[in-house]
């Protein structure tokens, strides 16, 4: 079975994209390129990870302007669930674009902000494809006891600048109904289209 | 203008915040500048080849770690917005 590896260049996910490999599901790594908020140096990260795990392309998907256009027009605070959000539902229609049935992600609970329990129930409402999570539950030294081990430690720990679409105080109790009532203000099907339609295939 | 000079979380870049409180207009600035992204709350601009994030309180960031640099833009970029 085939599943979207949604792909950052942190610790997390290339270590998620490992244990699903080992388990059989045939993977592809999907990166979303949030530039000019995070720079060329993070999407090598991710690439350089990509090819560490033995991928051979990786999708990369242009998820800056759609950062912009809530930053425009929205509560800042939602700024990183929003982000979330809209990467899962690119990710469904890439999915469905690339006979994919699955999307698995590194997500951590309470690791980050956007990761809180009530933060992961109001992004996985944006979809409806199942979402694979297999770190889930596991702890930061688990994780990084992994990483180390297959070797992507010390590229997820480069020193890369952060990304500056996070704002200062970042919602850690996010719901449905508040992000809903945040995306009328903006056309999120155009922007689901628009990335979907700019992503492109990058071989390692 | 009196500035202070920290390391970002990332440690791959330098945020220059002045130490008097301002607020910038960033929409009504942004023309002065070969801008990437404007929002009221952020400019991302080129600027010498690096990306360079302006927001409204004033603060600036400039992905390097060389401090006479960071300093040299950030004077210029607040001559143009203060």
């Amino acid at each position: 079975m085939k599943a979207l590896l949604l792909l950052s260049g942190g610790i997390d996910s290339p270590v998620a994209g490992f244990l699903m490999k080992k388990k059989g599901l045939d993977l592809l790594p999907v990166y979303f390129d949030n530039y000019p908020f995070s720079l060329e140096e993070t999407k090598q990260r991710a690439l350089d990870n990509a090819k560490k795990l033995d991928f051979e392309e990786v999708l990369v998907v242009p998820h800056g302007g759609t950062l912009a256009e809530f930053m425009r027009s929205c509560n800042r605070k939602y700024q990183c669930v929003f982000c979330r959000r809209m990467m899962l539902r690119v990710a469904e229609c890439l999915a469905e674009k690339h006979g994919a049935k699955a999307l698995v992600t590194g997500e951590n609970l309470a690791q980050v902000a956007s990761q809180t329990l009530h933060n992961l129930l109001a992004e996985f409402k944006a979809v409806r494809i199942p979402i694979i999570r297999p770190l889930i539950g596991f702890d930061k030294e688990e994780i990084i006891r992994i990483a180390k081990k297959i070797g992507t430690y010390e590229i997820s720990t480069r020193p890369v600048p952060c990304c500056t679409a996070v704002p200062r105080k970042p919602a850690t109790t996010a719901t449905e109904e508040a992000l809903l009532g945040e995306e009328e203000k903006i056309s999120v099907e155009e922007l689901v289209e628009k990335e979907v339609e700019g992503s492109r295939i990058v071989r390692l | 203008m009196d500035f202070e000079i920290r390391k970002c979380k990332g440690k791959a870049a330098l945020t220059i915040n002045p130490k008097k409180k301002v607020r910038i207009d960033l929409l009504e600035k942004a023309k002065e500048f070969d801008c990437l992204v404007e929002t009221p709350v952020m400019l991302i601009i080129k600027y010498e080849d690096m990306i360079i994030n302006i927001y409204e309180n004033g603060k600036v960031r400039v992905p390097t770690l060389d401090e006479e640099k960071a300093k040299k833009i950030a004077e210029e970029i607040y001559k143009v917005i203060l």
